[in-house]
């Protein structure tokens, strides 16, 4: 069990960006002002856990070979509907430190807010793909539209106000840790814990992959992934199965979205700006193929965590946030690099495979020949 | 002497680990038309890919005009002064006829700019001379794909090359056309070009060739005249081999009807499909590319909408909507027509072979490991399939055993009739056979199969009848007993 869980790490080509991660961490570890480390650290794993989800929610829809370039706009307009039902809403008058700042929402139980987010996450996400199935345009087409309706529609419904006020409760998935961080009177954390955000992420994890590995839906959707027409023929209904992955592509935006809520202590229409590229990175750099049919859950993460610590990184080395986008950019660039050879290896090893059993057959036939 | 100005020697190739090419050599001279009839499509393609510059032979010279030449890239073919009609066009379909003839042609261009009107007017006279009643100026991708065969051999007569290759292994040309080719053919070979006609049916372009070659699995077995090119002789060249082999496989009759078809009809292809089909009957379909012989399976699979027709399973009607009706129903289809369209290569060996049995093997949507490894160790015995680790890609298993993969999918079914749509395509003859002796033990056990397949050979094999398909719908069958006497090769020779 474990060896074989060996060969499919290195299989997955995980070992190496492992090492990747291993050495960046250790960079950052050892740059960082010792008394700010344990805060860089907790801080950090929190964009991990979100951009985890984030390139999970990518990960499914590469899965049924589609892609979905709506990741942000889904997260965002998730996020707005999840503030508007639990903001509690701010009373007294509006003056220029109030700007912006939320008087309506429902004061709804922070769960009911998450759960109708979710819902409306898989409910635009299906939508999606569905639309993509049956007007058999190009996903590349229907997800840039929506990016656009989405986030339109989430500016404009809300005018680009933030909730604000947000549940102790709610906020408390981002504060809180296990075991609880010490802060000193207002300050920053000082010892370690693991944030509940990334438990969370954890545990989406571990379904996602019970999904993928150990469901009908999984291996239908995966089945699906390669060649449509292969899966139709094998009488999977391949239709139903690339919209049910944007359902859930869209689900998991919205939990990211939620969380990002969560961390941002407001919900404000930017949130997801900035998913589109990472998403695509880490998903391809953890392992998961750009033309669908294989999957890596935890290779997702370590994709992830590269993108995020590169950031850290770059913050430690003083390099200007501006020119950030250059490096993420370039590390897209070699995830795509790594797709291609990674395709290429898989096919080499299997050819290979097949020729051993070729020479053994016609080795065969032509001893019959001479007989 | 005439001079001789192409000569193959000793040609090998394999592809896939098939050879498709063994020691085939053959010459032609100029202002002679020579037909080279085969079996097997895909050694035919590989000949059509040597003179293209596409495919490299393992061993074997090539000599044209007695000059050894090295055919490394497209280039190079074009150079060669080989002109080659393809059976898929190769005109480029956003471009005009027009456009598309001159394409290569330097003289109608004087620097950068085009002499439209010099173009114009022999493309008017090339498409008049061809029988083609279009504008110049339509799209390519327009055509029919008999017009664009025809456009094809205008490009070739523009060229002015002394060898054209024609590859007819897919093409169904009516018989005007078939005389317009036999026409500019005649006419050509009196300007002393050198024609080679590939062909996979004997009827088509025997009256004008002085000679012909007969190919078989990739090996060429005779060469005759056109004096001696009677039919008999040559039918009994290429079907020898079934009437010594036949004994190896045993056929029970059978009288129990499984499935009806009434009138089946698409949008593009079948026009009024009546058929019946009996329990563990193998019956066969065959005919040429664009026949409807695919579709008619795809029809019945639900992956093509019907217009009108009505099918009866043991005799209740059944509608079809999509293939998972279909399985649902104890109808199953594997097609090959297409080698990725037959396995999920992403997936391992095990997973392609539940994958259809996923519901029976899980509880509550999850897969249930114990249950799967039961219905795959059944499947194993069923059809003695030895495959020493099920987790294994699919990638990694020799074509043989991919096919038999995907026949343990289907018999996982359970299926009461089993559609093959060329389940032997791209295999050597010792894995042929394994697969054919897979189908007839299926029909002993009661499945009844239709077989599609372009494969003449097979087909007299292991068939209790066989249609034949023209024009989207059945034109003739022949039934085992037919099959089996000898006196009756004038019906077999009406298939070929």
């Amino acid at each position: 069990m474990i060896k074989k869980g060996l060969v499919n790490f290195v299989k997955n080509d995980l070992a190496s960006i492992s090492v990747v991660l291993i050495v960046l961490l250790t960079f950052v570890i050892t740059k960082s002002n010792p008394s700010r480390l344990s805060f860089t650290m907790v801080s950090l794993s929190k964009d991990i856990a979100i951009f985890t989800i984030v390139g999970m929610a990518q990960m499914a829809t590469l899965a049924v070979g589609q892609f979905n370039l709506a990741v942000g706009a889904m997260g965002g307009v998730a996020g707005m509907v999840c503030g508007y039902l639990i903001n509690i809403p701010y009373e007294g008058s509006m003056n220029v430190d109030t700007y912006a700042q939320a008087e309506i929402g429902l004061a709804l139980p922070w769960y009911v807010g998450v759960i109708a987010a979710l819902i409306i996450g898989f409910i635009v996400g299906a939508i999606q793909g569905g639309m993509i199935v049956k007007t058999k345009i190009n996903p590349f087409i229907i997800t840039l539209a929506l990016i656009s309706v989405l986030h339109g529609l989430n500016m404009a419904v809300t005018r680009n106000i933030y909730f604000r006020n947000l549940p102790e409760v709610f906020k408390a998935i981002n504060k809180n840790t296990i075991p609880a961080t010490t802060t000193p009177d207002g300050g920053q954390a000082t010892t370690y814990g693991v944030p509940v955000m990334f438990i969370v992420t954890l545990v989406v994890m571990v379904v996602v992959w019970m999904l993928y590995n150990r469901t009908i839906l999984g291996r239908k959707m995966l089945a699906t992934g390669v060649n449509t027409r292969a899966a139709d023929f094998a009488g999977i209904n391949s239709g139903r199965y690339i919209t049910l992955a944007h359902g859930i592509s869209g689900m998991l935006c919205a939990l990211a979205g939620v969380l990002t809520v969560s961390k941002l202590g407001a919900a404000q229409t930017s949130i997801g700006d900035n998913w589109m590229l990472y998403s695509f990175a880490s998903a391809i750099l953890g392992g998961t193929l750009l033309n669908g049919g294989k999957v890596s859950i935890f290779g997702t993460m370590i994709g992830a965590g590269i993108m995020m610590v590169v950031n850290t990184v770059l913050t430690l080395l003083k390099i200007s946030a501006f020119s950030h986008q250059i490096f993420i950019g370039a590390l897209l660039l070699i995830a795509f690099m790594l797709n291609k050879g990674r395709e290429a290896l898989i096919r080499q090893q299997e050819r290979a495979a097949v020729k051993v059993q070729d020479d053994v057959q016609s080795g065969g036939s032509k001893n019959e020949e001479f007989a | 002497m005439r001079k001789e100005i192409l000569r193959l020697e000793n040609i090998c190739k394999t592809i896939d680990g098939v050879k498709v090419l063994k020691n085939v050599s053959l010459n032609l001279y100029e202002g002679e038309t020579v037909k080279l009839y085969g079996d097997e499509g895909r050694s035919l393609s590989s000949i059509v890919g040597l003179f293209g510059g596409v495919i490299k032979p393992d061993s074997g010279r090539i000599y044209i005009d007695g000059k050894e030449i090295k055919l490394a890239s497209p280039l190079d073919g074009k150079k060669a002064e080989i002109s080659i009609i393809h059976k898929k066009s190769d005109l480029i379909p956003n471009l005009t006829v027009m456009e598309n003839l001159f394409l290569e042609r330097k003289n109608y261009a004087r620097g950068l700019f085009l002499k439209e009107k010099k173009q114009r007017a022999r493309a008017v006279e090339l498409l008049e001379i061809l029988g083609l009643d279009i504008s110049p100026d339509m799209m390519a991708s327009d055509l029919k794909l008999e017009q664009m065969q025809i456009v094809q051999l205008g490009k070739a007569l523009l060229d002015d090359r002394k060898i054209i290759i024609m590859d007819h292994t897919h093409i169904l040309l009516d018989k005007e056309q078939i005389k317009l080719f036999e026409g500019v053919f005649n006419e050509l070979a009196k300007r002393n070009v050198g024609i080679l006609i590939l062909a996979q049916n004997l009827r088509d372009f025997t009256s004008v060739s002085d000679r012909m070659y007969i190919m078989k699995e990739g090996s060429i077995i005779g060469n005759l005249m056109t004096s001696e090119m009677e039919k008999d002789k040559i039918i009994q060249m290429i079907a020898k081999d079934y009437y010594s082999e036949k004994s190896g496989i045993y056929l029970n009759q059978t009288s129990e009807e499984v499935l009806r078809v009434e009138g089946l009809s698409t949008k593009n292809m079948l026009r009024n499909v009546s058929f019946s089909l009996n329990k563990g009957e193998i019956v066969s379909i065959t005919g040429s590319y664009g026949s409807g012989k695919y579709e008619v399976g795809y029809a019945l699979y639900g992956m093509e909408r019907t217009l009108g027709g009505k099918i009866y399973l043991h005799n209740k009607r059944i509608k079809i909507k999509n293939p998972s009706d279909a399985i649902k129903r104890k109808i199953v289809l594997l097609s090959f027509e297409k080698k990725e369209n037959g396995l999920l290569y992403n997936l391992s060996a095990k997973e392609n072979i539940t994958i259809s049995r996923l519901g029976n093997i899980s509880n509550f949507a999850i897969i249930r490991k114990e249950l799967e490894n039961w219905l795959i160790k059944t499947v194993y015995n069923d059809l003695s399939l030895n495959i020493e680790d099920d987790n294994i890609a699919i990638e990694g298993l020799s074509l043989v055993n991919q096919r038999k993969v995907s026949l343990a999918r289907a018999i996982s079914c359970n299926p009461d009739v089993l559609i093959l749509i060329d389940p032997t395509k791209g295999l050597e003859n010792e894995s042929k056979k394994q697969i054919l002796e897979l189908l007839v033990s299926f029909s002993d056990r009661g499945i009844a199969i239709l077989l599609i397949s372009s494969n003449l050979h097979e087909i007299l094999q292991v068939s209790h009848r066989v249609w034949l398909f023209s024009n989207g719908t059945i034109t003739g069958c022949i039934d085992r007993d037919m099959i089996e006497s000898r006196e009756q090769m004038n019906i077999l020779s009406s298939f070929i």
